[in-house]
């Protein structure tokens, strides 16, 4: 794919996104929370650490006492599966905007999941399987590890080891992770798994020895993809998500050359199948949903990144550089210390 | 609508193992052929607004193709997750044409 193009259709689908921001913004009424995170990650991919402020802030408005949230904004249960995506985008907005009431709402988080980790090293909520649902905590754990405080580290240390090791105990021999109750196939798991949990552990200098098991969740998630560059029946959800795991793995254990042919073709096909003039559908022909178009746009921010010289490029955008220091720009942090 | 339903398709436009999306009273209803027993549910998972008609045929259950909740598609309950559900109609014949009743 022509990076002239994917930068122009970044820009175009970004403003977009900024137009429709009554439909997902936390700052404007209650949300679907699931929305608002996927809204709040292209932000900080964008790198627009002014424009994520507002929502961060939003975010830990609307976090609980327990530190996790619910499905829809203004639910006072909180569930483990949005609560990870939430405290993921947290740990990295705290990264980029550093401030104590960010920090403060972390640790909150983080004994959020401490509290919830069953003893075998599971997470659970009864909207995903298990394997799914823990690959979301281990994936924050994996980025509190990488660059959180070394307080924050020591905290998770314990049970980020727990979880990953019943996640790389769930991978079947030929490379795939299973789900009977929600995900016989195999895809959405597979690709879930060898970019949340797995493959970033690579990145980390305490890590398990996960290469074989990415290799074999590369492997298996190229082994799947159809002759028309889409996976799961041109299902666009899931075409996104093994197109994001595979950039992410073949980057991270240099094997970028072999997978080109198919990740271009993915990209094609992922572009081919747009609404128009903006979003993405669920299934080609169908009408736009905004939460394909938050994925579609981080496809591409990755892919961008995935196409870049430099390797860690590639885990920057994940969220994953150990000891990375961030600078924020004064403006954004003059602008938090007038508003906490 | 009569006494039936409302007639939303022919027969043949349905084949066996086939779905076919149709609008009644606003809603959108996924209509399934399996191996010739019809069955009409509503469309949209109740999890993430996963679109069933393009789900994958189990039986007489039908799995969304977002993130693999399972319906029974005589009665519309979730399988994997009991406590959701969704719309379950009833299907009829009529002059080869295929009606649907809420």
């Amino acid at each position: 794919m022509d990076l002239d193009k994917a930068a122009s259709l970044i820009e175009s689908e970004y403003q977009f996104l900024g137009s429709v921001r009554d439909r997902w913004s936390l700052t404007k009424g209650p949300q679907d929370m699931e929305l608002a995170a996927h809204a709040l990650r292209v932000i900080l991919h964008m790198g627009k650490a002014g424009e994520s402020l507002p929502e961060v802030q939003a975010l830990i408005k609307n976090q609980h006492a327990d530190g996790g949230w619910g499905r829809e904004s203004q639910e006072t249960e909180s569930a483990a599966w949005v609560s990870a995506f939430c405290a993921l985008m947290l740990i990295r907005g705290s990264a980029v905007l550093q401030h104590p009431e960010i920090e403060k709402s972390v640790f909150k988080c983080i004994n959020y999941f401490l509290q919830g980790q069953k003893s075998d090293g599971r997470w659970v909520d009864s909207e995903w399987g298990d394997l799914d649902t823990t690959s979301h905590p281990v994936s924050f754990f994996n980025v509190v590890l990488a660059i959180g405080t070394q307080k924050m580290k020591e905290a998770v240390r314990s049970a980020w080891r727990k979880g990953l090791r019943f996640i790389l105990e769930g991978q079947s021999e030929d490379g795939g992770w299973y789900d009977l109750k929600f995900h016989p196939s195999g895809v959405e798991t597979t690709a879930h798994l060898g970019q949340d949990a797995v493959v970033a552990s690579l990145a980390l200098p305490e890590g398990l020895p996960v290469r074989p098991s990415a290799e074999k969740a590369l492997n298996w998630i190229l082994k799947h993809q159809d002759s028309d560059g889409s996976w799961d029946g041109k299902n666009v959800d899931h075409t996104m998500d093994c197109t994001r795991s595979a950039l992410l793995i073949s980057r991270m254990i240099r094997a970028e050359q072999r997978c080109r042919p198919a990740l271009e073709k993915a990209m094609e096909w992922i572009m081919a199948n747009k609404t128009h003039p903006n979003g993405w559908p669920d299934f080609p022909g169908e009408e736009l949903n905004l939460e394909r178009t938050c994925d579609g746009l981080d496809v591409l921010l990755k892919y961008q990144a995935w196409r870049q010289a430099d390797p860690l490029e590639v885990v920057r955008r994940w969220g994953y550089v150990p000891g990375e220091p961030v600078r924020p720009e004064p403006a954004v942090l003059l602008r938090l210390g007038r508003s906490s | 609508m009569n006494q039936q339903g409302r007639s939303v398709a022919k027969l043949e436009e349905i084949p066996p193992g086939e779905s076919r999306v149709v609008t009644l009273e606003g809603q959108e209803v996924a209509v399934f052929n399996v191996e010739g027993r019809l069955y009409a549910v509503g469309n949209r998972c109740p999890h993430r607004g996963g679109p069933l008609s393009r789900g994958h045929l189990e039986g007489t259950a039908i799995r969304c193709p977002i993130h693999g909740w399972l319906f029974d598609l005589e009665s519309g309950q979730c399988i994997n997750r009991p406590q959701s559900s969704v719309p379950a109609y009833s299907v009829s014949r009529e002059n080869g044409n295929l009606c649907v009743k809420p």
